[in-house]
């Protein structure tokens, strides 16, 4: 069920990768490309690593792609050319968020359930965890943490990071805002 | 699900991306084929850090998952130069083909 559920979203990630590349449209390019990224964090989510996940959608899917869409609609002039969207389209779009809400949904009621139980009585960690994998291989938040700020791990990486980012920011409105001399 | 297939995949990914790298006239289009290439290459983390090396040995999941999280900094930071840069030769020159940006052809 796995393994299946693995080769589909291959499937559906190498798609969208080809249509990133091939599509005429840079709009629909960039569509395609948000939906690669979103196939990688489910596939991170599948090889347990929940933390990298979340930073795929927040910092990739949140914060580059929006970048990723201005700089689209700004550069390219198909802002009047978008034609509203014909009913056959608009009922095809309703009845996806229908199903998705109804596929949360009854996550959400599982979830519910398989939770509630374990926090009344904890010590008995009966079902919830997955049993089948070792433990060992799997980054928990906490163990991500210490190693993220240990003098003798990765403390040193952080902060240059924080540096970077900071250098990229000052340097992106340095170089994108309307120069006094330099724009022609 | 095994680690030859998250490689396969990843290698896919990055072989379309690079493609995409070669082909593609439009500055912004090139920056999105380079995500792909990234892309890849954040799953090469995970999944090594999920599987183990090529011994068979015990992967790190800390420092797998820590490495990818780095990755997605340093790409951030990219990616806003990258974009400011697209936006400033986009008000000098109107356009954003890589081929005829060769100011600096010398």
């Amino acid at each position: 069920m796995r393994d299946l559920f693995f080769y589909a979203l291959c499937a559906v990630m190498l798609g969208l990768a080809i249509t990133t590349v091939l599509a005429r449209n840079l709009f629909r390019a960039a569509l395609a490309l948000l939906g690669v990224l979103l196939c990688t964090a489910i596939l991170f989510l599948l090889l347990r690593a929940e933390m990298v996940a979340l930073v795929q959608v927040m910092v990739y899917i949140g914060g580059i792609m929006i970048f990723v869409l201005y700089a689209v609609l700004l550069t390219s002039e198909l802002g009047g050319r978008m034609a509203s969207p014909s009913p056959l389209k608009i009922g095809a779009s309703v009845v996806v968020a229908a199903i998705a809400f109804g596929s949360l949904g009854v996550l959400a009621k599982r979830a519910g359930a398989s939770i509630e139980p374990a926090s009344v009585s904890a010590p008995t960690a009966s079902g919830s965890s997955a049993p089948a994998d070792g433990e060992a291989n799997i980054a928990s938040l906490k163990n991500l943490g210490a190693r993220l700020l240990d003098p003798h791990g990765f403390l040193i990486p952080f902060e240059l990071v924080s540096v970077l980012l900071l250098a990229a920011m000052v340097g992106a409105i340095a170089v994108a805002r309307e120069g006094k001399g330099d724009a022609a | 699900m095994n680690l030859t297939a998250c490689l396969a995949l990843s290698a896919a990914l990055f072989a379309i991306g690079a493609y995409g790298l070669v082909t593609r006239r439009n500055m912004i289009a090139a920056l999105m084929s380079l995500e792909l290439m990234v892309n890849a290459a954040l799953i090469n983390f995970v999944a090594f850090a999920r599987f183990g090396g090529p011994h068979h040995g015990h992967g790190d999941p800390e420092s797998g998952s820590l490495f990818a999280l780095f990755a997605v900094a340093v790409t951030a930071a990219e990616m806003a130069l990258a974009l400011a840069i697209v936006i400033a030769v986009h008000r000098q020159r109107r356009h954003l083909d890589i081929r005829e940006l060769d100011g600096l052809h010398g």
